[in-house]
């Protein structure tokens, strides 16, 4: 409402990073990056979560890297098509890939795409979200366990709003009906706003999304959580309990993560994971992180490396395991 | 606003029809051959919840109307002729056209904006100098600096420069 | 919230930037407020969301301009506009036409906000109950306009339709996964994309065109030098029947989430084709094309947003990052925002309705210096067109590739124009193609299979029944003979008119 307000806005928004941690000036010196700006590539198309998150680590990334950060939005193939243009890049660092479970651990398992699996090494966890199952009040089935049940008892009848073949969504269902073993229909919409809406319409049954699309509903009894695909109890919807304590094994954490093409230098990955663990503690980059509603679950690049490898291994079980 | 254009003979109005018919029917063809190549790619043609039945559908339709437009072309009435114009002019400009959008990754944008410019001003008869110089600065001066600075687009710099 | 000068300045600010984005081709609305949504969060929310929304609405506005002056729609939604649009300014009147384009979308932004305030909340119980089949069946109804853009040679028409649908069959398919017609490249993963090939097929082959048939505008230049005349208000006000009708168009599709302004101008043009009294001067500079395709367009924006306000739902994928604004602002829009802060909603809706009152301010100022573009050389106005759609096709994905997408869409749209193949039923198929299929796909999905879904559901069964009807009406104009068509039972209204000679 100040004129400082908005002045302050129409400065780069690198301004708003000023005064945090004055951090490594040594770093410019002895830096193994490539002396040009880094273009970090978003696979999604403008508007989703992943841009979002895209714009504030590029402009608050400079200060913590020693090098500008260039915002590259390139959607298309459901990520396929920027996986591939990263993966065929320079790997000295220049070019970075803001990655996800679908790209880097699903679909060059399960899909013929123009790259592979081992294109990438993992740089950075930046977080992840869990998936909540969710259904409307009027449904027959108030909890996953009466779900299953209902799905067992007709099978094929129940219709549940998907995302992508192989999506999120996708994936979390495929899990879920090998787990309990049940034979469900999903509907693929294309995303979560159309998911969302064929499910209040009462044209499908369930779905499975991010809390970001499904909070509010949650919020409003408008929908029903059922279960969360993670590990423990989230701290926003304490009341809908894990799948794993409902007894249907169905664990998916949605990290968002920075990957550098294969073949990139150690030194360098190590350099680019310390800058991004220094910004993600920095104040100004957590207040605009908390403000589009998204926190921080940071891994550096060793410890990504494992829980990657993890990830992986455990969806090629559940894939191609049988 | 064609009243007043000179006309290319029917002969040649013919062929164009003829060409443009087969033309379609081909793009038709290569995408029916693709959906019922065997093994079947996307699944099958017939299934309407198939990846393979809209495409194949489609395809099928642009097949039979390039057919159609083939042998309209040589019905008894002649065609309606189509306008000529300086067409060889309109493909040096087309020809540019393609060798700026391949040039680009390597020229850079700013080499690429500064020759294509008053290039294309050339073509549309501007033989003034200092207007064809402002051209090569001016525009791409302006133009880039809005696309970079405004909207955070980086452009190709290219291996030249 | 409207007490602030800063909230004006920040929505101004916003109208003028979105205006000029949305005037470049390849930079769209969504782009825009995709891009600056991140630098709105240091903003107060006051300021930030004012500044989106001038953004989104001048954009949507913005596209227009170009389609108008220089046959190049700026986005998507304005390829309609620039069938008419540009034959008007080739006549000399560019100044009527800009200023028609600004009255229809002021009107029917309007009404449709008004529509948003009032409507919104039982308008959107009905919107929700639309699923795929009447999805479906709407994106057919959308593809018999087809039909009515065809001109005099309905095989051309159709052989571009059908070119059209191929295209944009290739690509990554998001239902079964498969890469269609990618022919190996991976580029083709994501599908041709559309703004490129847009551009290249309006903007690069009228620069073609151009040096194909210089324009003989030296010689009769007196009379557009500034602009032509300007618009009448008789000529406006005679226009109400069509822009009331494609702004109800308009706003009723809008308030489906996820469809669009792009289908919504193209059903409002045929619509108001098949009403008009004069339908052959469609395509040649009809001001009730030009203002029912400008009136269709824009009434979706603010009806896009009643999906929003009620249920959080994005209306489309500019909306989704408005949501994405909003949330940063802490207000997550939806059903708790009517009840925890409807002081916001209520500033929200007169924000809304202030743009529409500044839009107007704005765009008549801008006519002014736009109705100048007519008087630059062309040797000096395409060349700069040339750049503007090098970088705007850029611009859209940062990709290379498109660019030659760019390429191939000027030679084919020059091609197809030198052999009289019209250019619009190639944009509908691509625009419309692969919204209907997955619609389809997705029925025969909730259906298991089953045709019977879009007859069984009381929405597909009216939405089928319309389709049937539009298509005996087109089937039977186009057995009787030319002149006599204009006679049609739709425009029985203007029947008086007709006896006396509809075709004067």
């Amino acid at each position: 409402m100040t004129p400082k307000v908005l002045s302050l806005t129409l400065l780069s928004a690198s301004l708003a990073a000023a005064g945090l941690s004055a951090a490594s000036t040594a770093l410019a010196d002895e830096s193994h990056l490539p002396d040009e700006p880094i273009r970090f590539v978003t696979p999604y198309p403008a508007g989703g979560s992943h841009s979002l998150h895209a714009g504030i680590i590029t402009a608050v990334g400079e200060e913590f890297l020693g090098r500008p950060l260039i915002s590259v939005i390139r959607g298309g193939g459901g990520g396929a098509v920027a996986a591939a243009e990263v993966a065929g890049s320079t790997p000295d660092g220049s070019m970075l890939l803001f990655g996800d479970p679908t790209i880097n651990s699903l679909r060059p398992q399960v899909e013929d795409l123009p790259y592979a699996m081992e294109d990438f090494v993992p740089v950075a966890r930046i977080n992840y979200s869990a998936a909540i199952f969710v259904t409307t009040p009027d449904q027959p089935f108030q909890t996953i366990g009466e779900l299953v049940e209902y799905a067992a008892d007709n099978p094929d009848d129940l219709v549940y709003s998907s995302d992508n073949r192989n999506g999120w969504t996708y994936t979390v269902f495929e899990m879920l009906k090998s787990t309990a073993d049940v034979e469900m229909r999903g509907v693929e919409l294309g995303g979560g706003g159309p998911a969302v809406t064929q499910l209040l319409g009462g044209n499908t049954m369930a779905y499975a999304g991010d809390a970001s699309v499904v909070g509010e509903h949650l919020e409003a009894g408008t929908l029903t959580g059922l279960c969360v695909t993670d590990i423990e109890r989230s701290d926003a919807y304490p009341e809908i309990p894990t799948c794993q304590e409902e007894g249907y094994d169905v664990v998916f954490q949605f990290w968002r993560g920075v990957m550098a093409p294969a073949g990139t230098p150690d030194e360098v990955i190590a350099e680019l994971s310390d800058g991004f663990e220094r910004m993600t503690q920095s104040e100004g980059f957590l207040r605009l992180i908390s403000q589009i509603g998204s926190g921080i679950q940071f891994q550096g690049h060793e410890e990504f490396a494992e829980s990657l490898a993890a990830e992986q291994a455990a969806l090629r079980e559940a894939y191609l395991g049988e | 606003m064609t009243d007043n254009f000179l006309t290319l003979s029917h002969r040649t109005t013919r062929i164009f029809e003829t060409l443009m018919g087969l033309g379609t029917l081909s793009v038709g063809l290569v995408f029916l051959r693709t959906v019922h190549a065997t093994p079947p790619p996307y699944g099958d043609p017939g299934d309407i919840g198939s990846a393979a039945f809209f495409p194949g559908l489609v395809a099928l339709l642009v097949s039979a109307i390039g057919l159609v437009l083939t042998l309209m072309a040589w019905r008894p009435a002649s065609p309606a002729a189509m306008a000529s114009g300086r067409t060889a002019r309109a493909l040096v400009a087309y020809a540019l056209m393609v060798a700026v959008a391949l040039g680009l990754p390597w020229l850079g944008i700013w080499l690429t904006a500064m020759l294509a410019v008053p290039l294309m001003a050339l073509l549309f008869d501007e033989r003034r100098w200092p207007v064809l110089l402002a051209l090569a600065v001016i525009p791409p001066t302006l133009v880039i600096h809005l696309f970079e600075g405004v909207m955070g687009i980086y452009f190709p710099r290219g291996v030249l420069l | 919230m409207l007490a602030s000068p800063w909230t004006f300045l920040a929505l101004s600010a916003g109208l003028a930037g979105g205006i000029l984005i949305g005037a470049l081709p390849g930079l769209t609305a969504t782009m825009a407020v995709a891009v600056l949504a991140p630098f709105t969060f240091f903003m107060e929310a006051v300021i930030g969301i004012p500044f989106l929304l001038g953004i989104y609405k001048g954009a949507i506005y913005g596209g227009s301009i170009p389609a108008i002056l220089v046959n190049t729609p700026g986005t998507a939604a304005a390829a309609a506009t620039a069938r008419d649009g540009y034959a008007l300014t080739q006549q000399g009147m560019s100044r009527k036409a800009l200023e028609l384009s600004l009255f229809s979308s002021v009107v029917a932004d309007l009404i449709s906000t008004l529509v948003l305030i009032v409507v919104a909340i039982p308008l959107a119980s009905i919107a929700i109950r639309f699923g795929s089949p009447e999805f479906a069946l709407l994106y057919l109804i959308a593809l018999t306009m087809i039909a009515t853009v065809s001109g005099d040679n309905m095989a051309k028409g159709l052989a571009a339709a059908g070119l059209g649908l191929l295209v944009a069959v290739i690509g990554l398919d998001p239902m079964s996964g498969y890469q269609r017609f990618t022919f190996g490249n991976t580029d083709l993963l994501a599908g041709v994309s559309l703004i490129p090939l847009l551009i290249g097929m309006f903007a690069l082959s009228e620069i073609l065109m151009q040096l194909t048939h210089p324009a003989e505008r030296q010689g009769g230049a007196e009379a557009i030098v500034h602009g032509g005349e300007r618009l009448r208000w008789a000529e406006f006000w005679a226009l109400r029947p069509t822009i009331l009708r494609s702004t109800s168009l308009g706003t009723f599709l809008g308030s489906l989430p996820g469809l669009g302004a792009e289908i919504a101008c193209w059903i409002a043009y045929g619509l108001a084709r098949g009403r008009s009294r004069e339908p052959e001067r469609f395509g040649k500079g009809s001001l009730e094309g030009l203002a029912a395709a400008e009136s269709g367009n824009n009434a979706v924006v603010p009806a896009a947003l009643i999906p929003m306000t009620v249920f959080g739902i994005p209306g489309d994928t500019i909306t989704a990052v408005l949501i994405g604004a909003l949330m940063a602002q802490g207000m997550m829009p939806g059903p708790l925002l009517i009840q925890q802060n409807p002081g916001f909603l209520f500033g929200l809706f007169l924000v809304l309705l202030a743009t529409n009152v500044l839009l107007l301010v704005f765009g008549l100022f801008a006519i002014r210096w736009l109705k100048q573009v007519t008087r630059i050389p062309p040797a000096v106005l395409y060349p700069c067109v040339l750049l503007l759609c090098l970088c705007g096709a850029y611009a859209v994905n940062s990709s290379t590739f498109d660019l030659l997408i760019l390429a191939f869409g000027g030679g084919l749209g020059y091609l197809m124009r030198r052999t009289g193949f019209p250019i619009a039923p190639l944009i509908i198929g691509l625009l419309l193609g692969p919204g209907f299929e997955s619609a389809l796909r997705q029925s025969l999905v909730f259906s298991n299979g089953s045709l019977a879904i879009f007859w069984s559901r009381p929405g597909s069964l009216v939405l089928l029944s319309l389709l049937a009807l539009i298509i005996a009406f087109l089937a039977w104009r186009g057995l009787k003979p030319r002149g006599a068509a204009s006679r049609s039972p739709w425009s029985r209204r203007n029947k008086p008119h007709n006896a006396q000679g509809g075709d004067s």
